[in-house]
């Protein structure tokens, strides 16, 4: 592949001639093939990247990646690593197969041999280095590239598998789509003004919505609007459920995210952008969507996906209340290493093993075999858990707010509040 | 051949080659992540209207794929593994399959060429069509023989 039709700089060219090496040259051969199918005519400097693909999905996983490293390939701009299949802080909570662990770790070295920093976290964005608005960065993981677009006003098109570290080598992206000015104007107006103010206060409404707005929207970019306030943590979990359900990559909250100042400055050019209403009815379809089952007996609560933040943490101490889980019903949470150093520091971590918390990092409860075989199923307060969980785990799933969440865990059975 | 008519289509190549086999037209987008098994070429999915057809060595048509980036790499295995298709008609650009089809080429030197083409040219074709697809990096060309009554 030469990319005669994108125009190309001179280190560009360099880069697909192999003076960096074989493995540069190879992701560079991948990212032309990615701006010729995007229609991009040249590319374009990225200040960093999130890199996905570090679940090992087959052979292919670890073939690619150590031809790169073999290549001599070093990433160029500052690159974080999403989960992967282990945990490796926390190895015993491993419940599968020692071969697939295995595969795991291995890929995992392969990733960070080529300079990536271990960060083994799904929310990149909250570490402290985080791209500034209208900066261009490559992001993988769905609910990383719709924050990074929405939430912080970042430019990143939906890279996924090979494509993401592809970039972080040659420090490019492809200029099309998410990274113009154009591609980034809403094309659907979805008004939420109508639901009750007391819906407002109930954190279960973003993951929920984000649900409706995902099969909504598709890969459409949606401006919200009747949202008066929202905090970073319920713009995560509703960008989460959006990037599940659908394939959303941005939207905007009029008066919220910062390319949203206004409706006419969210639409841009698509005035005449279609307007859909959303009232307590599809909330309340988008929650028995998320429910496999209802009652019965609990089996475990898993919270943490996306990644727990710092204020989440200190939410669930409240919730908690220094009271300790039920033995049968353990609670689990998924965090960053980073966040995990920090509740350490905080002196946090130690309440919560006296508790009977059991804390994952580097992975996900819905994506690693952790759970083990339970007697019931399981409560989250994630749309994206719930609807990833029972066909990666085969689990039964009852989606429910935080407060039931945790409640539930320390009685040891169900406790479900009506959402709305 | 009497019964049967033969068109040359013109596309748009997102990957070169030359490939051909027979046309396998999915009526629905695909996600391989769940839906396509690797190790036999066939689809998966519960839900998916082709569920049970094998792609390997077929001319898949398709309008895209949906869902997770991970797509890329069961595409890719599912090459490196000998099932994969043997060249893709697509009815709008997806860098998804493209990455896939590139690695795969990279790592385990298959090939694949892949097309979009425009709708009225994507509705004509129909399942268990010959088709031939000749795509440089300028130009490509799907031809395609089927029954007369077909077209």
């Amino acid at each position: 592949m030469t990319g005669t039709d994108i125009h190309l700089d001179e280190r560009d060219r360099e880069y697909l001639s192999g003076q960096h090496g074989e493995g540069a040259a190879l992701a560079m051969r991948v990212l032309l093939s990615v701006a010729r199918s995007m229609g991009a005519r040249r590319l374009v400097d990225i200040e960093s990247a999130h890199v996905d693909g570090c679940i090992y999905i087959g052979p292919v996983s670890i073939d690619y990646v150590r031809r790169l490293v073999d290549g001599g390939a070093q990433v160029s701009v500052p690159t974080t690593l999403n989960v992967g299949a282990v945990d490796l802080l926390h190895p015993e909570l491993w419940n599968g197969e020692q071969e697939l662990a295995d595969r795991g770790r291995e890929l995992m070295d392969l990733y960070g041999a080529l300079g990536c920093e271990r960060t083994w976290t799904c929310a990149p964005y909250q570490l402290p280095q985080r791209p500034r608005l209208g900066s261009h960065v490559a992001w993988g993981e769905s609910n990383a590239i719709v924050f990074a677009n929405s939430v912080l006003g970042a430019r990143t098109q939906r890279y996924g598998d090979f494509v993401d570290v592809a970039a972080a080598i040659v420090g490019r992206a492809p200029l099309a789509g998410l990274h113009l000015d154009s591609g980034r104007h809403a094309d659907i107006v979805v008004d939420v003004s109508e639901l009750p103010a007391s819906v407002h206060t109930e954190e279960a409404l973003f993951p929920l919505l984000g649900h409706v707005i995902g099969e909504l929207c598709g890969s459409r970019i949606p401006a919200i609007v009747g949202i008066p306030t929202a905090t970073e943590d319920q713009l995560k979990a509703l960008g989460a459920a959006s990037a599940s359900s659908g394939a959303v990559a941005l939207f905007h909250v009029v008066g919220v995210t910062p390319e949203a100042p206004t409706l006419d400055a969210a639409l841009g050019a698509n005035t005449s952008a279609p307007v859909a209403t959303i009232g307590l009815g599809q909330l309340r379809d988008a929650f028995e969507q998320l429910c496999t089952r209802k009652d019965g007996e609990l089996g475990a609560v898993c919270l943490g996906t996306p990644h727990y933040s710092i204020a989440q943490f200190e939410a669930l101490r409240e919730l908690l209340g220094g009271r300790r889980v039920h033995e049968r019903t353990p609670l689990y949470i998924n965090c960053g290493r980073f966040v995990f150093g920090e509740i350490e520091r905080r002196g946090w971590l130690a309440e919560f093993h006296e508790q009977g918390v059991r804390i994952v990092t580097d992975t996900c409860t819905y994506n690693a075999p952790i759970l083990g075989k339970l007697d019931g199923l399981v409560m989250t307060d994630s749309a994206k858990w719930a609807w990833y969980a029972p066909r990666n785990v085969g689990v039964e799933v009852l989606f429910a707010s935080a407060r039931s969440c945790v409640e539930s865990a320390v009685k040891g059975t169900i406790i479900h509040e009506p959402l709305f | 051949m009497n019964h049967s008519s033969e068109s040359v289509f013109p596309g748009q190549p997102l990957l070169p080659g030359h490939a051909t086999g027979t046309t396998l037209v999915l009526t629905q987008p695909l996600n391989a992540w769940g839906g396509l098994d690797p190790h036999t070429g066939q689809i998966v999915h519960h839900s998916h209207p082709q569920k049970g057809a094998d792609i390997s060595g077929t001319v898949l048509v398709l309008e895209e794929t949906r869902g997770s980036g991970t797509n890329a790499q069961i595409f890719a295995q599912t090459w490196a593994e000998g099932h994969g298709p043997a060249g893709i008609i697509l009815l709008r650009p997806d860098f998804v399959l493209s990455v896939g089809a590139v690695v795969s080429t990279e790592l385990y030197a298959t090939t694949c060429p892949i097309l979009v083409v425009s709708e009225a040219i994507y509705e004509t074709i129909q399942t268990g069509m010959q088709a031939e697809i000749t795509a440089t990096m300028e130009s490509a060309t799907v031809r395609i023989a089927s029954p007369s009554h077909l077209t």
